[in-house]
């Protein structure tokens, strides 16, 4: 493990940094889009305002600020990896949950789209509900498959990391 | 690690099923929608519009179907790489670092061709990714940390195999 770190170091620290300013990027458009796209006109439609209401507080929960807390995490961890006197961020203790919780919110989004059309619209895109989760739940399950997987690796990951650094 | 697997091994068989199905679903249901597509005549149109449609399928299929099921199907193989100590690795897993950073380059790739595909070449404008400053912001910046998540998922894959292969011949 030493020994990949070590060949790795400059690699290691510029996707540590390059993670962390997507990620505070993407917190700081989580505030700017509730802002910007409400004066861009896309919300101002009244017959539909609890829909886009909806749709807006989806991109900014599930497109930036939890995509977000996934990245610091992981820069903390890459960053945990290369330097040995890190300790472990918030976020990188509640690894496992943080990606849990966008896994969960990954298979809930379409659902709630689906409902939110139907009340808004009465029709959510497809014919039936079948057609509709095969055609747009399916990735989003696969992604939080991949999101859970991660999750347990980092389990996993995080004493091999932590032994490797107490071995002389 | 071998305590880790001996521990976890029902709910990583499970996973790892789960995940078979799920890939081999994502790639059945591209090959379908292109089936079904072309047998509806949706490949027949021959205006400007026609063929963004015919690009926009084949990106998303590619996205958000191919290559994902892929991906599944590589971390299938590398859950049951870890629980079966007779399993040797599979095609996908072997080359899964390049299969992720494939993905990770068609996740930004994507919306910037898309991006010059709708504004340069049909002309069209949409008032919320209207200006490019929107755009980056909307839809690019969310694209880019995926797939940098998708990056660090190809450098812990790559690190990770030798280490299962060495807890395997460890007695």
């Amino acid at each position: 493990m030493n020994e990949f770190i070590e060949k790795n170091m400059t690699l290691l620290r510029y996707y540590s940094i390059i993670t962390r300013i997507i990620g505070w990027m993407l917190l700081i458009g989580a505030i700017v889009v509730p802002i910007v796209q409400p004066l861009s006109g896309l919300s101002a439609s009244s017959e539909h305002r609890s829909f886009w209401i909806y749709l807006l507080c989806e991109q900014v929960i599930l497109g930036y600020v939890l995509i977000a807390i996934v990245l610091l995490g992981l820069a903390q961890f890459v960053r945990y990896l290369y330097e040995g006197e890190y300790r472990p961020g918030l976020i990188l203790r509640h690894g496992g949950k943080v990606l849990y919780i966008y896994a969960i919110a990954l298979i809930a989004s379409p659902f709630l789209t689906f409902y939110f059309r139907m009340r808004e619209y009465g029709y959510a895109g497809t014919a039936n509900l079948f057609e509709y989760l095969l055609g747009v739940n399916l990735p989003d399950i696969a992604k939080a498959l991949i999101f859970i997987g991660m999750a347990r690796v980092l389990k996993r990951m995080m004493p091999m990391v932590e032994e490797t650094k107490t071995l002389v | 690690m071998n305590e880790f697997i001996e521990k976890n091994k029902s709910l990583l068989r499970s996973y790892c099923l789960i995940t078979r199905i799920i890939g081999w679903l994502l790639l059945i249901v591209a090959l379908v929608a292109v089936v079904v597509r072309s047998l509806s005549g949706f490949f027949d149109a021959d205006d400007q519009l026609g063929f963004y449609m015919t690009y926009r399928l084949f990106q998303d299929l590619a996205l958000r179907y191919v290559l994902l099921g892929l991906v599944l199907l590589g971390l299938a193989q590398f859950v049951r790489y870890l629980y079966e100590s007779e399993y040797q690795l599979g095609l996908i897993l072997r080359h899964g670092d390049k299969v992720l950073y494939l993905y990770a380059l068609a996740l930004v790739v994507n919306p910037v061709l898309d991006y010059f595909y709708r504004m340069k070449i049909l002309g069209m404008t949409y008032t919320n990714t209207g200006s490019l400053f929107l755009y980056l912001l909307i839809i690019l910046l969310p694209a880019t940390a995926r797939a940098l998540i998708f990056l660090g998922m190809a450098r812990i894959l790559k690190r990770m195999v030798p280490v299962v292969e060495e807890s395997k011949t460890l007695v």
